[in-house]
């Protein structure tokens, strides 16, 4: 028996699903040598893409055993960020209030000094703003599907955003 | 099992866990979740895993059920029929027979879930029958039967192509 009708009954058998492991390690010696015939070409493809398929790899840059503690670490950015958000609101809101008369209220002290109230402030919305900053970036590296839930968060820097040029109105009025 | 074992054990059979749920799901991005699921059930479930005996069978069959409730989720129910063809109409689909993708791996992945999940185990794991027996929760001439209706069917369109 030649060669190639060897490999033509392997192959009837290999398609009828009756080959054992030794004669489908043949089958795929054969099929990744050189010398293969060319009524068998048209088999080739489906040999190497198993081949291909078998070196497939899990993404590295995927975090594997560390997920739950990103996904607390993810959860615990989001309460952060929302309670920042939270903070600006109520201190805009007071300087809203109050931005007529000529005193503001930080932390429930009433301030008379604008000069200093405005200080006061302006390093406050400076540590949120770093602070926000640092907390979102562990959040831009994670997958696509995290990314989904980010729009929540990225909706509370929007609105840090809009509180900042409310802020900046203030700023000049006061 | 703490983190060294869970680590040498079962992340370790993340690339195989990854290839079969690419296989079911047909999706990179979704395998790659459903990997994540997965991971996090087993590292939650580690003082457990140490009294199974076949870790591999016992995660690949894992991933598969995890895959498959997805697929349910999604009530695609052509993907669980075993006797309805997949019809192209997922994007990242058409988008990886463009980019990549060789002619024999869209034939792969049209077949029904169960045969190209039983062509990958064999052809490109190399498991025995009766692993895939295990993992697939079938007898092992349901395996048989489904791995050579595979095979007949791409031989069909290779042919025929």
């Amino acid at each position: 028996m030649s060669n190639t009708e060897k490999i033509n009954r392997l192959l009837d058998l290999y398609f009828a699903g009756e080959t054992a492991t030794e004669q489908e390690q043949e089958l795929k010696k054969y099929f990744t040598s050189q010398n293969i015939a060319a009524e068998h070409k048209i088999y080739q493809q489906l040999f190497e893409t198993f081949e291909a398929e078998k070196s497939e790899k899990y993404p590295e840059n995927l975090p594997k055993m560390k997920i739950h503690s990103i996904r607390k670490k993810q959860f615990k950015t989001l309460i952060i960020s929302t309670a920042i958000a939270a903070s600006i609101l109520l201190i805009i809101g007071i300087f809203q209030t109050d931005s007529n008369s000529s005193y503001v209220i930080i932390n429930g002290k009433r301030i008379n000094d604008k000069e200093l109230a405005l200080q006061m402030a302006q390093a406050k919305i400076n540590k949120i703003s770093k602070s926000l900053e640092s907390d979102m970036q562990p959040l831009k590296n994670i997958d696509n599907k995290i990314s989904e839930r980010l729009k929540t968060l990225q909706k509370i820097e929007n609105i840090k955003n809009k509180m900042q040029h409310t802020f900046d109105k203030i700023n000049i009025e006061l | 099992m703490n983190t060294k074992q869970f680590n040498n054990k079962i992340l370790k059979l993340a690339d195989k866990a990854y290839r079969l749920a690419k296989s079911i799901l047909r999706d990179e991005y979704k395998a790659q979740d459903a990997v994540q699921d997965l991971n996090l059930k087993l590292w939650e479930k580690r003082n457990e895993l140490d009294r199974i005996e076949n870790i591999t069978g016992f995660i690949l069959r894992s991933m598969r059920n995890l895959c498959l409730d997805r697929l349910r989720q999604k009530h695609i129910e052509n993907e669980l029929s075993n006797d309805l063809e997949y019809k192209e109409f997922d994007p990242h689909l058409q988008l990886e027979k463009k980019d990549m993708a060789t002619q024999a791996t869209v034939l792969i992945n049209r077949l029904p879930e169960l045969q190209r999940t039983v062509i990958r185990m064999r052809d490109v794991e190399g498991f025995e029958l009766n692993e895939i027996a295990e993992i697939t929760s079938l007898t092992e001439n349901a395996v048989r039967v489904n791995l050579s209706r595979a095979r007949q069917k791409i031989r069909e369109q290779l042919l025929t192509n």
